[in-house]
């Protein structure tokens, strides 16, 4: 530690010793990146608008930090939002929100990236702008400040923050936000950098929106006209960026360990990316595609690799969907051949019931046990239909009954309400299947299954995401979805039957910020300035404030978030080619109409478009 | 399902316990005990130090650590032992443990004890106290407080009414003025079991009584570091 940090450290010692979790905010860690100041080019500062213990879990931070940090003349540090009690302290005290590995605030930085992984932690990323002293609006930032630049899954429609921001990165940004320091470097060192020089550059680079240099017009009803490029050398299209072979690809194989208990304290493996599923409603399973995996050889030497490092007990194996890795037996045959013997468990979330074997129950029931969740989404055929999910009822009691005899007490099922074309025949589908789940137990031979059985129905409210089939489609209003939550309520008798509903005020505002514009900006100052910064979190979601900020700024929000926007609207998101393309969602919607499914890529290719971004795929060369 | 090579017992029934003190400093000190008992077994798996793990449904290396101290205080003193399979040398033990550790995670010294961590009664404080006040004043104050054997603090629990003397312990503390904003006390209190008094509750009396934290944090303060363990004559405990 050097005498600047031991100093800081004494400083803030009596405020660090009265809030929740102290450690959270004076890194330290084993395999944090630490940097002479003096020899590098670029300070980047990578913010996580949400507090540590989460943060630090997210694997694409981790990823960026590596391929950031690999650069010699970049030091990337991680920055975390502090938690309430911190953070009032800081507004009390004038202490300014400040890198981990560094100590050094925000406005010491070259570069600070952004990653919003969800709409309701726009107001999180701002509370840390102003607790970092940096003015909001990016107009408002003069040369003397960092450059402000957005990634992650909300970037695909950004628009609700793009007053705030100076660029953003479109998809994958390994190799993307490399490039991006290093134009800054080099416009740095040639001597013409200026803040305007620099974003026009920027935004002739592959993947990055400049917002600033895109005027927008509205028509009379509210909806866009047009978007207007300042530059005739811009591109009216900003393609996303992917990483065309990820074996090849840097991967974090020393991930700073935290010495407190983080969200998921474990080994990630990340088999693909991408996802061969066409589930309508589903916005990751169209925005990471082309599918893109990595061989059993490259994951097995990082898992080996990633265990000797971190000492961790459990591997976790992630994807869109785990159970379609074309290679999972292998897979898990070369991990199984050590992990047993050292006591490391194996985990699969997101199995899909079509998928799921004995065999992979039997690999993975290893060392600990606990619940295992399947996601049906709908409660009838018909439904399930309608949203693509392919999956049959008889598939879901069958991988509910696999569970059962491999001892499993608890099954999760994941449901969505307010899906285009729901009855309450569908609602009532859900408590049916629920109970049918729960009679599988019984009929599972006693000397197989455990004591009891216990089936949750998680059942989370539709909300339309860009870049899916039901893109255009008007959310319930909320009293539907209210209503349809206790009619629920009432169909489930089961007393093996435990429900539980997301709050439907959150997914209304969520709605309104997916399927926002610009015209927002205003509404979510206030939300950051005035008690509405923690919206991520439901304790201190406060529907009634929300419904003020957007009715104190002219926002309707029944207009983002119950229309049906027109087929031949010009959407917020138009700017944007995520490689799937409109023309392909809208056979998809119409598809859903006439509840037809859509095969996966895996049976047959049903031309979305995003093969065209190259990358070594896996299933789309199936199409010549 | 718990694998053959892990089951290892030690063929007789003396389990074979290396000792470790370290320094929790710096940053460390915000550290809390169980994060440290997180950090010390994944550093155990790191460093391939044959521990022997405890033969429950989760099996995890057996730790056991000496007297805890409050999240925010230092140590030059910290002692844990390690439950070992097979005897090993202590000073590659010591040098691969350090290599697995954060930086400011130091272990200094590995040693087969012969006593038992609970042979330890009691530590040296050292306290350094940060005011805007007279420093001058509170330190008559100070002294005349930890001189009565009366001293009390009130309210250790939330909503509860309880209270703990702890003037009895405090007759040997030392207080001295370093300069215009800062203040050193040093005092031995008791670490065996009926015996702990934590040192905070020393400076949560003080506080009732003077109310020196009165005012910004980031001005009134006080810092607690533990120097040294010692036994039951008051020797350096090893």
């Amino acid at each position: 530690m050097t005498m600047e940090q031991s100093d800081r450290l004494d400083r803030l010692h009596g405020v660090l010793k009265s809030v929740s979790e102290p450690a959270a905010y004076v890194g330290g860690e084993l395999y944090e990146v630490k940097k002479d100041k003096a020899n590098v080019k670029v300070r980047f500062a990578f913010v996580f608008p949400e507090i540590y213990s989460i943060g630090m879990s997210n694997l694409g931070m981790r990823i960026l930090y590596e391929c950031l940090n690999a650069a010699p003349d970049i030091w990337c540090e991680r920055v975390f939002a502090p938690a309430p009690d911190m953070g009032e302290k800081m507004q009390e005290y004038g202490i300014p929100v400040t890198a981990l590995e560094s100590g050094d605030p925000l406005t010491d930085f070259d570069i600070v990236g952004v990653t919003l992984q969800y709409e309701m932690c726009y107001p999180t990323a701002l509370h840390v702008f102003d607790l970092a002293g940096l003015p909001l609006f990016s107009r408002d930032r003069g040369e003397e400040y960092p450059i402000i630049v957005g990634g992650g899954p909300c970037t695909y429609n950004a628009e609700p923050v793009a007053d705030f921001f100076d660029v953003f990165s479109i998809g994958e940004g390994e190799d993307a936000l490399v490039e991006l320091s290093h134009l800054y470097r080099d416009m740095k060192e040639a001597g013409n950098y200026t803040k305007e020089a620099f974003l026009h550059a920027a935004a002739k680079l592959p993947g990055f929106y400049v917002p600033s240099l895109y005027a927008v017009s509205y028509n009379a009803d509210g909806t866009i006209e047009k978007f207007t490029p300042k530059y005739d050398d811009i591109p009216m299209k900003i393609v996303k960026r992917i990483i065309g072979n990820l074996d090849d690809a840097p991967y974090p194989l020393k991930p700073v360990i935290p010495y407190s208990e983080t969200v998921h304290d474990r080994i990630v493996l990340e088999l693909y990316r991408g996802c061969i599923r066409g589930c309508r409603f589903c916005q990751a399973g169209m925005v990471y595609r082309p599918i893109r995996e990595k061989t059993p050889e490259k994951l097995s030497e990082q898992a080996r690799c990633l265990y000797e490092n971190t000492g961790y007990d459990e591997i976790s194996l992630i994807s869109l969907s785990t159970s379609d890795y074309s290679k999972i037996d292998e897979l898990t045959d070369k991990l199984l051949s050590w992990t047993d013997r050292e006591n490391v468990s194996l985990s699969l979330p997101s199995l899909r019931v079509d998928s799921f074997t004995k065999e992979l129950m039997d690999r993975i029931s290893g060392v600990r046990r606990g619940g295992i969740t399947f996601a049906p989404e709908a409660g009838t055929q018909r439904l399930r239909d309608v949203i693509n999910k392919n999956v049959r009822e008889e598939d879901l009691l069958r991988a509910v009954g696999i569970a059962y005899s491999a001892g499993k007490e608890s099954v999760k099922l994941y449901f969505m309400q307010g899906l285009p074309t729901e009855t309450h025949e569908d609602l009532a589908g859900i408590a049916k299947l629920a109970s049918d789940a729960v009679h599988v137990f019984y009929e599972t031979p006693k000397e197989q299954r455990g004591r009891n059985v216990r089936v949750t129905v998680s059942v989370s409210c539709f909300v339309p995401k860009p870049f899916t089939a039901f893109q255009w489609e008007g959310q319930d209003p909320l009293e539907v979805l209210q209503e349809k939550q206790l009619y629920l309520k009432d169909q489930i008798t089961d007393r093996k039957v435990v429900y539980h509903y997301h709050d439907a005020k959150v997914s209304r505002v969520e709605a309104v910020l997916a399927r926002g514009d610009r015209r927002l900006a205003p509404a979510l100052v206030f939300a950051a300035r005035e008690g509405s910064a923690y919206s991520a979190w439901s304790e201190h979601f406060d529907y009634d404030k929300w419904m003020e900020y957007f009715a104190r700024t002219g926002v309707n929000p029944a207009f983002y978030a119950n229309r049906t926007f027109g087929l031949d609207e010009v959407l917020p998101w138009d700017l944007i080619d995520c490689g799937v393309t409109k023309e392909y969602l809208k056979r998809e919607r119409e598809k859903a109409y006439a509840e037809k499914t859509t095969p996966s890529c895996a049976e047959h290719c049903n031309g979305c478009g995003a093969d065209r971004l190259g990358g070594n795929t896996r299933w789309c060369p199936k199409k010549k | 399902m718990v694998s053959e090579e892990k089951v290892n017992r030690p063929c007789d029934n003396t389990p074979i316990r290396l000792r470790f003190r370290f320094r929790k400093v710096g940053r460390l000190r915000y550290i809390s005990h169980l994060e440290l008992v997180r950090t010390v077994s994944k550093a155990a798996t790191r460093a391939k130090i044959p521990c022997w793990f405890t033969q429950g449904f989760n099996p995890v290396p057996k730790i056991v650590f000496g007297t805890p101290m409050s999240v925010g205080m230092e140590s030059e003193c910290e002692l844990m032992e390690l439950r070992l399979t097979e005897r090993i040398d202590p000073a590659d033990a010591l040098e691969r443990l350090n290599h697995a550790t954060p930086a400011e995670l130091t272990f200094l010294e590995a040693y087969y004890p012969d006593n038992k961590l609970t042979d330890q009664c009691s530590a040296e404080y050292e306290i350094i106290v940060r005011t805007d006040k007279d420093a001058e004043k509170l330190a008559a104050s100070f002294r005349a407080l930890l001189a009565d054997p009366g001293l009390t603090c009130r309210n250790l629990t939330h909503g509860k009414a309880s209270e703990r003397v702890v003037g009895r312990q405090t007759g040997n503390a030392k207080v001295e003025v370093t300069g215009k904003n800062g203040l050193r006390l040093t005092m031995t209190l008791g670490t065996s079991q009926g015996e702990f008094l934590n040192p905070d509750y020393v400076m949560i009396a003080l506080d009732q009584q003077t109310r020196f934290l009165d005012g910004s944090p980031l001005e009134n303060t006080y810092l607690i570091r533990r120097l040294a363990a010692l036994d039951k004559d008051g020797k350096p405990f090893r």
